[in-house]
């Protein structure tokens, strides 16, 4: 099995999104039998020979056309060689970076003055690395988020 | 049945609401002009779901989950023709993460795919486009923030002077806020070692990342959409703090610390300043 295999059994699968998660469609010429969960909006065939490696992923490129983004769509494609991914590409970005567009508000941050006491009464809402639910009781969040006025 | 929480900020009335789903703290804040029996009637609903969403988004996505998706996937156990358009959404996204960040951000696909790093902020700013900023229409509603273990999508109503205050948690002590801002929409995502330990890995190396001087304690990233925020503070958290290869590719602004306590702003591909946290 090589690449050489990927490509001649080339497929698609197609990542489709409009504006929201309920507009995704999928469509792939390589592999139909477990579409079931794509399949109000699935226009899959199985017309190519397909050629799969035990425990292994389907062999083939696959290409999707995705927009998870608000600003654009992204399209990607990936080629599984042995049953293994081997390779995951862009292949169509966000055009012309319109995120730079979207973001022209954005705001610098301030520093507190490190040396007072830090006079959070006027935050709503912190931000920090990850915290889990167990360390949350003693956060500045959970104190803010009962602290009747 | 779940507890609102109210607080009044000027002449405006916060309801917040707390979730527990993944280990992750969500809250949820709604700013409306009266407080009253419907409103909260309204706002329990999106609360539940939320919740209902981020059940389903630990169902594909938990890494723990012997059932879930993204196992039967990593298991061979399911194609990913096969996997919910969410989980391929998920899976095109992470691709795209990886070259935008030139690597600094992967989800590892050669081996086991591990897609946890982007699934929380596309996951908060889905819940928050879907559920909560939608209520902005009724003019009750004033603002609406989702914040989930401290990243967040917060939108606010053209109408009013409303503008949510963000406060940034000092790594090295999380009583205390280290920097602020105001903005009316947008997002913020952090990254870091300082609350959950060593969770972030070196990529080529297959290594935690190390508590080192010039390594990144923590990573916050401002911008109007938290997908994208979350990637990159979860990108820069792996970087140092001399390094900036990843400022041109990276837009909108944030701060980073380093373990040297060192801190550093940034503004449209720019560094604005670099100073050391004394007091920190």
């Amino acid at each position: 099995m090589s690449i050489t295999l990927a490509i001649a059994i080339d497929g698609y699968l197609l990542f489709f999104k409009k504006s929201s998660a309920e507009n995704i469609a999928i469509d792939s010429s390589v592999n139909s039998q477990s579409n079931s969960n794509a399949s109000e909006s699935s226009s899959a065939s199985s017309s190519s020979s397909s050629s799969s490696v035990d425990s292994g992923y389907q062999n083939g490129t696959y290409t999707g056309k995705s927009a998870s983004m608000r600003w654009g769509n992204v399209q990607v494609k990936v080629t599984i060689s042995n049953g293994e991914i081997t390779k995951v590409q862009t292949i169509k970005y966000p055009t012309d970076n319109p995120h730079d567009q979207q973001v022209n508000s954005s705001v610098l941050p301030t520093y507190e003055d490190e040396a007072v006491k830090n006079d959070s009464s006027k935050i709503q809402s912190f931000s920090g690395a990850t915290e889990t639910w167990k360390g949350f009781t003693k956060s500045l969040q959970s104190a803010l988020n009962k602290a009747e006025s | 049945m779940m507890k609102i929480y109210k607080k009044n900020i000027d002449h405006y009335i916060m309801l917040s609401f707390e979730i527990n789903e993944m280990n992750i703290p969500f809250t949820g804040q709604i700013v409306v002009k009266e407080d009253d029996e419907v409103t909260r009637e309204v706002i329990l609903g999106r609360a539940k779901k939320i919740h209902e969403w981020l059940v389903l988004v630990d169902h594909i996505f938990s890494p723990f989950r012997t059932n879930s998706e993204l196992t039967l996937y990593n298991h061979r156990k399911i194609e990913m023709t096969g996997t919910n358009l969410l989980f391929q959404e998920v899976f095109a996204l992470s691709i795209w993460a990886k070259e935008m960040t030139q690597g600094l951000f992967s989800a590892n696909f050669v081996g086991k795919y591990n897609p946890t790093g982007a699934v929380k902020g596309w996951a908060i700013e889905k819940a928050e486009r879907i559920q909560l900023a939608p209520l902005l229409s009724d003019p009750n509603f004033v603002a609406v923030n989702l914040n989930g273990g401290g990243d967040m999508q917060f939108s606010s109503s053209d109408k009013h002077n409303w503008q949510w205050e963000i406060g940034i948690v000092n790594p090295f002590d999380n009583k205390k806020v280290i920097s602020c801002f105001r903005m009316k929409n947008g997002a913020i995502a952090a990254s870091g070692t300082s609350q959950r330990g060593e969770h972030l890995f070196n990529s080529s190396t297959g290594r935690a990342i190390p508590e080192k001087n010039f390594n990144v304690i923590s990573s916050s990233v401002i911008g109007s959409e938290l997908t994208y925020s979350d990637i990159w503070a979860t990108a820069i958290a792996t970087t140092t703090i001399n390094d900036h290869s990843w400022l041109k590719r990276l837009s909108g602004s944030g701060l980073r610390i380093s373990y040297n306590k060192k801190s550093e702003r940034w503004l449209n591909h720019e560094i604005i300043d670099q100073k050391e946290l004394i007091y920190a």
